[in-house]
């Protein structure tokens, strides 16, 4: 579990981070999702003890990074995939790592394998594409078997495979119990992805709720017409969603999504004139809940 | 693909790594990258064309044959490559450093050794063993040089292996290690490769060129400067540069500290 309380970073007259509290609960996968500048790597920085806060305090599994003795046993993190010297070996790179980490050279070729790099191992990192580096940065982070993971937006320049690739390595370290943080500025890549997450704006927290729910109230009102909408209001209902009919018989329907809508006519062989969401999804939902705390900051 | 998690994740183990660790993983990252491993060639290389430069050159720039010399003025001349070998470590040292910092990879050193105390011994430890071992190959080389060349205009090995020429030989190998260690405490300090090469040479420059504002700056600064103690341990240090082994001694060790110092309160007292 990672908890962060009364977070606050400043860089001379800029406030990065303000009082910012949230927890990271295991289990699941946290998306950490805020606009540029948002304050995201600033706050993994002082999780991970590269900054110090100028108050507060981050905790991972109830200690302060920098106080755990054998830190790679606990969390794995990557911040730039691009943070490598370009003339070593991806090979070298994880050996240099593993010394450091106290953990045997084998666990590294353990690691090549498992992050599927073992074709590329004596090739120079200055030569392995952006997929690869993020599949060798995930790598080292992996070394020392952590049941913590803090990536910082992992899924920037990957191709539809290296995507699929890091998921299944962010689900499947979440169900065997463990804590995974991902930060993202798009809100519908972290849909995919996240159980959880917790929006930032101006380095104040703007909210920290499950996805489903954040999938709810950025469903937003759903406009629904039809010659004969026969029991679909009432199949609607049955879901969870309101729904309200107005005077030229058109629906309004809230708490549930345009595709379930459609997907349910289909079913109930409801021929649909119209359906057509009032609002933009997740990302106007987000742009509407940043909004206001990026016009203070 | 599986993953395995740790089998406690809310208990941190009470062992972890050591300087050890630093020391060997800081190795690795030393010699695993093809430019920094021939630069550790190119010491000795540049250490061996030195010394034969300058007996090369040495009857035009002194105007006696090699034969003219003394026992003590062939290996002095010879031993002038360990200075060459000194310039190759000096950029090791920086671009050792420098490039945690143009790389970005300080943030995976930190993240995976948050002890940061570690990583500085890890990285001085590196740069100065080293610089300590290539000086001193550099330093053999330049005495075999020196013997050759003696052996060659017909001085007796023995006349250059004194104990005098043994204080060369063993004294000089303080500059590379000094110099390194202040290249890497540049580089820390100003987060840079190419100030980490300017600074141990700016302190070289101020040590030899001290003299040229006269009597009384150069009687201030010469004996304050490593090449006052680098020449009083070796025994070739002329005028103001004498002061003495112990002089020398805690005149190295006050640099040393310095630099190491410096390094230190850049990395453990700020941000990464």
């Amino acid at each position: 579990m990672i908890t962060v309380e009364g977070l606050t970073k400043r860089f001379g007259a800029v406030t990065a981070v303000h009082d910012l509290s949230f927890e990271v609960a295991a289990g699941a996968v946290t998306g950490f999702i805020g606009p540029n500048g948002a304050g995201k790597s600033t706050t993994m920085r002082m999780i991970l003890g590269l900054d110090r806060p100028t108050a507060g305090r981050a905790l991972v599994n109830g200690l302060e990074y920098a106080r755990l003795s054998r830190p790679t046993a606990v969390v794995g993190a990557v911040l730039d995939p691009n943070a490598m010297h370009k003339g070593r070996t991806a090979r070298a790179h994880l050996r240099w790592a593993a010394r450091a980490a106290g953990v045997p050279d084998s666990r590294g070729d353990e690691v090549l394998e498992q992050v599927g790099l073992t074709r590329a191992t004596s090739r120079p990192i200055g030569a392995l594409s952006l997929g690869m580096k993020q599949r060798l940065a995930i790598g080292v982070a992996l070394l020392g078997r952590p049941s913590v993971l803090i990536l910082d937006e992992p899924l920037n320049g990957l191709d539809p495979e290296g995507i699929v690739w890091m998921r299944g390595v962010l689900t499947d370290l979440a169900a065997g119990g463990g804590t995974v943080l991902i930060s993202s500025h798009l809100m519908n890549e972290m849909q995919e992805t996240a159980d959880h997450v917790v929006l930032i704006a101006a380095g104040r927290l703007v909210a920290s709720l499950g996805m489903a729910e954040l999938v709810t109230r950025a469903s937003g009102v759903v406009r629904v017409a039809g010659e004969d909408l026969g029991s679909l209001p009432a199949r609607l209902t049955d879901e969870g969603a309101t729904v309200s009919v107005a005077r030229d018989g058109r629906l309004d329907v809230s708490g549930i999504d345009s595709r379930a809508i459609g997907r349910i006519a289909f079913e109930l062989g409801v021929v649909l004139d119209e359906l057509s969401p009032e609002r933009g999804g997740l990302e106007q939902t987000f742009l509407d809940l940043t909004s206001t705390l990026e016009r203070v900051g | 693909m599986t993953l395995h998690t740790a089998t406690s994740d809310t208990l941190d183990s009470p062992r972890g790594p050591g300087v050890g660790s630093a020391i060997s993983s800081e190795f690795i990252k030393l010699t695993s990258v093809p430019r920094q491993r021939a630069l550790l060639v190119g010491a000795i290389g540049a250490a061996a064309l030195m010394a034969a430069v300058f007996y090369v050159s040495l009857p035009v720039t002194q105007g006696r044959s090699l034969s003219a010399l003394s026992p003590g003025e062939i290996l002095g001349a010879g031993m002038l490559g360990v200075d060459a070998a000194a310039f190759v470590l000096i950029i090791l040292a920086a671009v050792h450093v420098g490039s945690e910092y143009s790389t970005g990879m300080i943030q995976s050193t930190l993240i995976i050794t948050p002890a940061r105390g570690r990583v500085l011994a890890g990285k001085f430890a590196t740069v100065a063993a080293t610089a300590l071992v290539m000086g001193a190959i550099a330093a053999a080389v330049c005495v075999a040089a020196a013997l050759v060349v003696g052996g060659a205009v017909g001085i007796n090995p023995s006349l250059i292996l004194t104990g005098a020429g043994i204080q060369l030989a063993l004294g000089s190998i303080a500059m590379p290690v000094l110099y390194a260690v202040i290249a890497a405490a540049a580089a820390f300090v100003c987060r840079s490769t190419a100030l980490g090469m300017a600074i141990p040479l700016a302190v070289m420059a101020v040590g030899g060129l001290a003299g040229w504002f006269g009597d009384s700056i150069s009687g201030l600064l010469t004996p304050l400067m490593p090449v006052a103690a680098i020449h009083s341990l070796s025994g070739v240090a002329t005028g103001h540069e004498s002061i003495g082994i112990a002089g020398a001694g805690v005149s190295i060790l006050a640099w040393l500290a310095a630099s190491i110092g410096a390094a230190a309160w850049r990395l453990l007292r700020h941000d990464a």
